[in-house]
């Protein structure tokens, strides 16, 4: 009963950190088509940023990472916003080229963040609470798991308020429906991209430094690594649908652990499997409407 | 003085040329029909007209130049679109379709869409999706009229509807059509003659008739040739 419970609570964590990077991904192309590639590499730089500014003000207090958390997301939302100014919008349209070019920016990030960070992990100092466990029905559960729960909850609730309440938000829905019409009733759906893009940013570097706490430290690799998994998450849950980004999330990382521990290590196997099923017998995803 | 002037405009989609070499004007007051048979690019015209697809060519909207501009800005100009298949947000409510359109808010216009359509003011709650093809219509209509426009360019507004709801549809245009001038796509001869009073006719991506839509219709060789029916409806 201590395996399962701890198990699950370790996918869960797990499903956290894939939901915050599936959002965005999924949004964006739900919205403009682009299969982000560079998604990753936004994560990695929001991890270094909150890492960096962490070192600076030193001392492993809540406030400490409370503020890592707000510079990660800054600094995620910045460079995912510069990357859709820059790279994305001159290639309006152009779909495989827009692909092509964040294959080339994840590919560039992570060489100049081992160039300036080096290949190694930095290990992050983390408030003591966050290094205990706490004890629910006999297993030993480390209390990251809740606090990376507990803020993936809170993105999506919020993600989902601004999509349900905000004039930006109804833009947003209507594009990922039909992009064409929205530009038809005098809507410049293109600022609405950037914000996709900007929003997508901020929650992948707030996951960054989740991430970095989750695992104990920073690499260059950090976003790569989650990437490959928020890409199946977002097919699994349907492009464009964040609550299919959710379930799919849990969903995937669950079955992960599940997999690793009583299949022999068989996770990532058992994943893959379960895209081919899906893609098999529903295609558009489990909330996905239609594909692109 | 005419309100939209359109000289050689060409339009591909996918390169593929579907208007060929189109030239009209549309009065200042009216509904004037762009007709033809099935597949000479009516609606390829109308979304050439907006920048939906590629297009070249002089268009000019209330003496502006809009063959440059992309669809968004032209719309804002005051341009009211209504497009074929009526293209609602199927997963959008039906007060969330209309809030989207509205660019200036919703209360100025809200009674006049009221009084034309009570039927989707019942349902403002529901998902467009959920609504019937009628009601979806109205929607469309109601997302192009919550805006005080100078043109309104409607595409096949009857098409695949109960008579009864065509005629209620009808009535709706020409009471849109007081106010507004309009550029209207429609196979159903009998509401074209209810309503058009010029008539454009295109034929392999050009224009072969510009002139009253009376003259054309009330010419049976006319109408023939270029329609491909006898007259009446469709």
């Amino acid at each position: 009963m201590s395996d399962v419970i701890l198990l699950l609570m370790t996918g869960l964590g797990l499903g956290a950190l894939y939901f915050l990077i599936a959002g965005g991904l999924s949004l964006i192309y739900g919205l403009m088509g682009v299969l982000n590639f560079a998604h990753g590499s936004f994560l990695t730089v929001g991890a270094i940023a909150g890492w960096e500014i962490s070192k600076l003000l030193g001392g492993d207090s809540w406030g400490v990472l409370l503020i890592s958390m707000v510079v990660g997301a800054l600094v995620g939302a910045v460079v995912a916003t510069a990357t859709e100014l820059l790279l994305i919008r001159p290639l309006y349209l152009r779909h495989i080229e827009q692909a092509l070019i964040t294959v080339g920016l994840s590919l560039a990030s992570v060489a100049l963040f081992e160039g300036i960070w080096g290949v190694d992990p930095n290990y992050v100092s983390r408030p003591p609470w966050l290094i205990e466990v706490t004890k629910i029905a006999g297993a030993l559960v480390p209390n990251d798991r809740f606090l990376l729960i507990g803020s993936a909850v809170l993105v999506l609730f919020g993600m989902l308020a601004f999509l349900r309440y905000t004039r930006f938000g109804l833009i947003i829905r209507a594009g990922v429906e039909n992009r064409a019409m929205v530009q038809a009733l005098g809507i410049d759906v293109r600022r609405a991209f950037t914000l996709v893009f900007a929003i997508g940013g901020a929650v992948a570097g707030f996951g960054g430094v989740l991430a970095s706490q989750y695992f104990g430290y920073v690499s260059p690799h950090l976003g790569g690594n989650l990437l490959i998994f928020a890409f199946i998450v977002t097919i699994i849950g349907g492009l464009g649908s964040l609550v299919g980004a959710a379930i799919a999330s849990v969903l995937v990382a669950v079955l992960q652990q599940f997999a690793n521990f009583y299949l022999g290590g068989t996770g990532d196997l058992v994943i893959v499997v379960l895209l081919i099923v899906v893609l098999l017998t529903r295609p558009t995803g489990l909330l996905g409407k239609r594909a692109h | 003085m005419s309100l939209l002037s359109v000289k050689s405009m060409s339009a591909t989609i996918a390169g593929q040329l579907v208007v060929e070499d189109v030239s009209f004007e549309i009065p200042e007051t009216g509904i004037t029909a762009l007709l033809g048979r099935n597949g000479v690019g009516k609606t390829s015209t109308l979304r050439g007209l907006i920048g939906l697809i590629d297009r070249k060519g002089e268009i000019s909207f209330g003496g502006k130049d809009i063959s440059g501009m992309p669809t968004n800005k032209i719309i804002q100009l005051g341009i009211g679109y209504v497009p074929e298949d009526r293209e609602v947000f199927a997963s959008l409510s039906v007060q969330e379709n209309l809030k989207l359109a509205a660019r200036k808010g919703l209360d100025s216009r809200w009674d006049f869409i009221e009084k034309l359509f009570p039927d989707i003011f019942g349902r403002l709650h529901q998902r467009a999706g959920t609504l019937s093809g009628g009601q979806q219509q109205m929607v469309s209509l109601a997302r192009a009229l919550v805006n005080e426009n100078q043109l309104l360019l409607v595409d096949e507004p009857t098409k695949g509807l109960a008579p009864k709801i065509v005629q209620e549809t009808a009535a709706a245009l020409q009471l849109a059509a007081e106010k507004t001038p309009m550029l209207l796509v429609e196979q159903n001869l009998t509401v074209v003659k209810q309503l058009a009073e010029d008539a454009i006719v295109l034929e392999g991506g050009r224009v072969v008739f510009q002139g009253k839509a009376k003259e054309l219709l009330s010419d049976e060789k006319l109408t023939a040739k270029y329609l491909g029916v006898g007259g009446g409806d469709e």
